[in-house]
């Protein structure tokens, strides 16, 4: 085995190289869904698909990655088909999770002929020829959203496939930001090839193999040591959805966590079967949200590797909401998974009452406008997702107005740029106060927008969630206020969470007022300094706001 | 005969460097004096023996914005935001950079939610006037404003496009409330991104008149010494500007002290003729990365300090937490370095002030690349058996003996460093081979030549007297504003009246603030250029054009120049795309006069001071140690050796040998 100053070298290295590769690709994707909100992510994985390192990105991609490069190798038969030079695609939802908007591509690494691991990147393509432009809030099958790519080359040693390549953009209504990011996903995974090379040329297969060996068994004894100090036991809690779509049903969702010694199982039995609606995904999402769930409470400092998770069974029933076959429609792939996220931490609570944090709207509360831009003359797409508000935890209230759990660095979208771009104004975002649950500790405040659409033929599209089962309060505190939307097309607000395509003819308005987070402990034991400074800075409002305001606000 | 000043601020010690106009340089210290930090400075500059009355210009790097910023003693700010935006300072971005941190929060607002004031007024995105302003309020709010707080920041929706109420509520308080500093975001950043835009305005408010007051209080105790030259201050962007214009611009003055080592490099690099530098500064507890490409430091148009983004442009400094007081510690039986630090007390174990664990310098003990006698700092001497039996308690932990364990924590060291280079120019698309690399603060010359090994780097450069570099490179910057406007459009739209008229404008301005700095005529140089991007994109890559260039072929040229400046940064274009304008810049420059400068007399290599026992390569080797001073022009020291200067020292290891070049510099190569 070599020393543990070579270990240590190459553990630090793999990291680094993922972060060249991320730099590389945030900075020149086409799409602000990347290069603005970071919806991607970046990792380097050895010859048989497991992590070496990544680089920040979106955490709910946690472990999809890999199973890219497995279902590839899987479907081609074999390691044998890789040649250097080569580059593959990969989006189908049921075997690598998420939904079809998110494209996998990979390349595979040599070092003196033979196969020594593998560059991989996920991001979020903007439209990928589903039934609605960008992606469609209410199908009911996945044919509907878009084409699904088995695995598929890119590149064939070296050579550009140009006939796929021309079909997946020919099929896209925005052909450009599709040929724009693929190549900044490929120019990500060729920085990594070099680095990698490089790396085995210094230290040589054989010194590389061993130290991953090591930095694989010194992450799994962290993650051991972690779940051993936790009592043994079934820790269990429920919730559910509003619904699987637009004027869909609810969807229940169960997490049982069963701790036994250094391992740990996540079962998801009692949860809802598949839906009818787009609510569903792969079982690799399942495990990749899990994965999170996990990390947030387990060694959270240590980089993930291929020795993580080692000690954590996840399980799904078959053709449930979270192990989905064909047909199910998949667009929505992340709410349930964030509840899940959610109900882990809760279901924990009382084994590690210091680690855990109160309940969150966990989903991304997404708009999305869709209409003719006058100002390019083209078709324009303008998605983003909301902040919530995070649950309070031990010490501290929760945090306000931040990207769910699953989304990490994804940032939100500058007033000034959507204005510049498309035809849409917005009168007002800030804080949602009073939002937050009460509590020893205070849950953090959502968010509040409000647009007004300034041309003809715009439709919106909303996805908000968690509203029969909002960020719950913890020992006590309370929880924090559900989403509303309010759609007004000329004739009065009316209140509308989900909706497909909805027509917002000129100078319609739309508020959206998302969830606030959980608080921790019992109200009666927040200190009155606190509850001052509540007031004064108008983080609440139950009692009205005397002095300072002034001119806030009125 | 007239001497031209440096002086840089650090925080132990204030440095101060004279040049004569025939390239004499003279040298001083004096403790750093926090809390009054003009008394460090007039100290420093006293014990130079140089006449106050008789200088010809004083450069200076001051920490006082920085400290105030870093240690939340700014002033107490009112924000005035357009109605309904009250909270886009308080969100951000709303994002979450630590994946797996469920217990995250962003940095604390330097303004709190009760002094946001939201104006009713509003500009749509092409700056035309949705909602008047409501001047009455803003005449009401003045009152309020003035009696409690010490500086206003202005930021309203799309200002860059038009300016006019931002303009209109600073005349109002000009009236109402004299007193008050008023930044408004135009003035600072005129850029789009309301957030990014409100940190920037909120943290110029923040050290306005922190700075104002530092810099009128040291010019006038100066006066009085019967200083009859120019201040000038050291700028983030690597330039100087004169004492007035920092006051309009204090947020200029963050990296005043920090960007002085790479202004160096800049200076080392035209002495040497090098035009690309890597630029190491290594001190006890981080480790900074800096780079210089065609003789020029590479200036970024935006920088982010303690979780705060600024439009303000600023020398790029990469900086990783790994340094001489890297603590070395064993986890799941793994050697990890850094990047928590022993600082300075209790320190590394051989300092004798009580640390116990082993750190980076400790290993260096070890290996004899620090000699028991090196005396860092001037009177410390170290305790090598302490630092080695510190070390083989760490090793044992590992089956490493104490030799083993000592490299292995200086390979896991500069093995982060060397990731840290590879960070700001292989992802870049820079190859690090086509560089030199240049070392200095205490640590950088003793890791520089294993940091070249391992990057595949053929040059070392030490650059003489590091201990006052900063202070030593500002002497040698030119003065330097940096112009920008908001100016969306497809190239293909840009007519040649429009780009000329846009970038006059700019330059008119430039040559105003140039004016203002008593630069003269011939002496200034614009640099026009243009934020580009493919339509869609959104990061952008600025490009530049000679200010001679007609504006027809500019706009002719401009989407070739971008696809290729794109494909040497990306490894990737996309030719034939569509190019948008985002911004047009334009850099304004008074070149500074170059001094030719005096360095050591020939000589030939003498005795050593001493011999060492060094740990290279494997083996121990017996090595000469000699004093920096003693070495004469062209002198070559084959490795390995150690030579020894105060604070300093720098190894070199068998299979390279330094040669001494102008001004002292080591110049490190391998040998063949």
């Amino acid at each position: 085995m070599p020393d543990p100053v070579t270990v240590e070298v190459i553990r630090n290295a793999f990291n680094s190289i993922a972060s060249q590769m991320n730099n590389n690709l945030a900075r020149s994707a086409y799409t602000p869904i990347i290069y603005e909100m970071k919806d991607c992510s970046v990792g380097l994985f050895d010859a048989d698909a497991r992590l070496l390192g990544q680089a920040p990105g979106l955490p709910i991609f946690l472990g999809n990655l890999e199973a890219a490069i497995e279902v590839t190798t899987e479907h081609f038969g074999g390691t044998h088909v890789y040649q250097p030079g080569d580059v593959y695609a990969v989006n189908d939802a049921y075997l690598t999770g998420s939904h079809l908007n998110d494209v996998s591509v990979f390349s595979p690494v040599f070092h003196d002929g033979e196969l020594v691991g593998f560059c991989a990147t996920k991001a979020h393509w903007l439209d990928i020829g589903a039934k609605d432009p960008s992606q469609a809030m209410d199908s009911t099958e996945i044919y509907q959203e878009g084409y699904r790519i088995a695995p598929t080359h890119l590149y064939r040693a070296g050579e550009p496939c140009t006939e796929t390549i021309e079909f997946l953009t020919r099929n896209s209504r925005l052909p450009r930001s599709i040929w724009g990011d693929m190549h900044a996903q490929i120019a990500a995974c060729r920085t990594g090839e070099q680095q990698l090379q490089a790396l085995y040329n210094r230290f040589g297969a054989q010194t590389v193999r061993e130290a991953v060996a090591e930095i694989f068994a010194q992450c799994e004894r962290l993650d051991r040591e972690a779940v051993r100090r936790l009592p043994d036991g079934v820790y269990t809690a429920e919730g559910e959805l509003d619904s699987h779509g637009p004027g869909g049903d609810p969807v229940p969702v169960k997490v049982t966590v069963t701790v036994e010694g250094d391992e740990m199982t996540l079962d998801l039995a009692g949860s809802s079967p598949q839906t009818p609606g787009c609510m569903n995904c792969g079982l690799a999402q399942t495990i990749s949200g899990a994965r999170l769930a996990y990390k947030f409470l387990f060694n959270p400092d240590v980089p993930v590797t291929g020795g993580t998770f080692r000690n954590l069974t996840v399980k799904a029933p078959e053709r449930s909401v979270f192990d989905a076959r064909e047909p199910a429609a998949c667009q929505y792939y992340y709410p349930h998974i964030g509840l899940m996220i959610d109900l882990f931490i809760r279901a924990l609570a009382p084994a590690m009452p210091d680690a855990v944090v109160a309940g969150q709207p966990a989903d991304a509360m997404n708009i999305m406008f869709t209409g003719p831009n006058p100002r390019t003359g083209e078709r324009f797409v303008c998605g983003e997702s909301t902040a919530v508000g995070w649950g309070a935890r031990a010490g501290s209230d929760g945090t306000d107005a931040l990207a769910n759990y699953g989304a990490g660095d994804l940032k939100n979208f500058p007033v000034e740029v959507i204005e510049s771009l498309y035809p849409l104004r917005i009168h007002k975002y800030g804080l949602r106060e009073g939002s937050g649950g009460d509590g020893e500790f205070r849950g953090g405040l959502g968010v509040e927008r409000e647009y007004e659409t300034l041309g003809d033929g715009i439709t919106v599209s909303l996805w908000f969630e968690r509203t029969r089962t909002p960020g719950w309060g913890l020992f006590g505190g309370e929880p924090g206020a559900p989403a509303s939307v309010e759609v007004d097309t000329g004739d009065g607000p009316r209140e509308v969470l989900k909706a497909n395509r909805l027509a917002v003819p000129a100078g319609s308005r739309v508020v959206v007022r998302t969830g606030g987070g959980g608080g921790y402990g019992d109200p009666s034991n927040r200190s009155d300094e606190a509850r001052e400074r509540d007031l004064i800075d108008g983080y609440v409002t139950t009692t009205p706001v005397a002095t300072a305001a002034g001119t806030h606000g009125e | 005969m007239g001497f031209r000043l440096g002086v840089d601020i650090g925080g132990t010690f204030t440095d101060a460097v004279a040049i004569s106009d025939d390239g004499r340089e003279v040298t001083a210290k004096a403790p750093s004096t926090p809390g009054n930090l003009a008394k460090g400075v007039l100290d420093a500059v006293a014990g130079l023996g140089v006449d106050v009355r008789e200088l010809d210009g004083f450069v200076h790097g001051t920490t006082a914005g920085l400290n105030a910023f870093l240690e939340r003693r700014g002033a107490r700010v009112a924000l005035l935001t357009t109605r309904g935006f009250r909270d886009v300072y308080a969100i951000g971005r709303a994002s979450r950079p630590a994946m797996y941190d469920v217990r995250y929060r962003p940095a604390e607002p330097l303004v709190p939610r009760r002094d946001v004031f939201e104006i009713t007024e509003r500009m749509t995105a092409s700056g035309e006037v949705l909602t008047a302003l409501d001047e009455a309020q803003v005449r009401a709010l003045a009152a309020r404003l003035r009696d409690t707080y010490e500086a206003v920041a202005v930021v309203f929706l799309h200002s860059y496009a038009n300016p006019a109420h931002e303009e209109r509520v600073k005349a109002i308080l000009a009236e109402e409330a004299p007193d008050l500093a008023v930044m408004c975001s135009v003035d600072v950043a005129p850029e789009w991104r309301e957030y990014e835009r409100t940190s920037t305005t909120v943290v110029s408010a923040y050290v306005a008149p922190i700075v104002k007051e530092y810099l009128g209080r040291l010019e006038s105790q100066l006066r009085e010494r019967g200083f009859a030259s120019t201040l000038r201050v050291m700028q983030s962007n690597g330039g100087v500007m004169t004492a007035p214009v920092a006051t309009d611009k204090p947020i200029q003055t963050l990296l005043s002290g920090p960007v002085g080592g790479t202004v160096a490099c800049v200076e080392v690099a035209r002495l040497l003729d090098l035009d690309r530098l890597i630029c190491v500064d290594m001190g006890g507890t981080s480790f900074d990365v800096s780079l210089v490409i065609n003789g020029r430091a590479t200036v970024e148009p935006s920088l982010t300090l303690e979780g705060q983004p600024m439009l303000t442009p600023a020398v790029a400094i990469h900086t990783v937490g790994a340094g001489g007081g890297s603590v070395a510690y064993v986890e799941a039986g793994a050697l990890r370095v850094g990047p928590r630090s022993a600082g300075a007390v209790p320190g590394p174990v051989c300092y004798r002030r009580g640390g116990t664990e082993p750190t980076v310098t400790d290993a260096n003990v070890v290996l004899g690349r620090l000699p028991g006698s090196a005396r860092l700092g001037g009177d410390l001497d170290l305790d090598v058996e302490a630092a080695g039996a510190a070390i083989e308690r760490l090793g044992e932990q590992l089956g490493l003996d104490r030799l083993a364990a000592a490299n292995g924590i200086i390979a896991v060291a500069d093995a982060a460093m060397a990731n840290a280079i590879r960070e700001i120019t292989v992802s870049h698309g820079i190859d690090p081979r086509d560089f030199s690399l240049l070392a200095f603060g205490g640590a950088g010359p003793l890791h520089a030549v294993a940091l070249a090994e391992e990057l595949d780097i053929p040059r070392v450069v030490i650059p003489a007297n590091p201990g006052v570099l900063s202070a030593w490179g500002m002497l040698h910057s030119d003065t330097r504003h940096d112009l920008v406007q908001n100016y969306f459009t497809k190239v293909a739209d840009l007519t040649p009246e429009q780009l000329e008229a846009a970038i006059g404008e700019l330059s008119e301005r430039g040559r105003q603030l140039l004016e203002q700095d008593g630069v003269e005529p011939e002496a200034m140089e614009l640099v026009p250029a243009a934020d580009l991007r493919y339509a869609g994109q959104e990061y952008t890559v600025t490009v530049a054009w000679d200010a001679g260039e007609a504006p027809a072929d500019t706009i002719a040229r401009l989407t070739e120049r971008f696809d290729a400046a794109h494909l040497e940064r990306y490894g990737h274009n996309n030719e034939g795309e569509a190019v948008e304008c985002v911004n047009l810049r334009v850099t304004a420059l008074g070149r500074v006069k170059k001094v030719e400068i005096a360095g050591p007399e020939p000589g030939t290599l003498g005795e050593p001071a001493a011999r060492t026992r060094a740990h290279f390569k494997g083996e121990w080797h017996d090595a000469p140690v000699y004093r920096r001073e003693t070495l004469g022009l062209d002198v070559v020291v084959p490795g390995p050796a150690i030579v020894l200067e105060d604070a300093c020292t720098t190894a070199v290891p068998p299979g390279w040998a330094a040669r001494v070049a102008a001004r002292g510099t080591l110049v490190i190569e391998r040998q063949q």
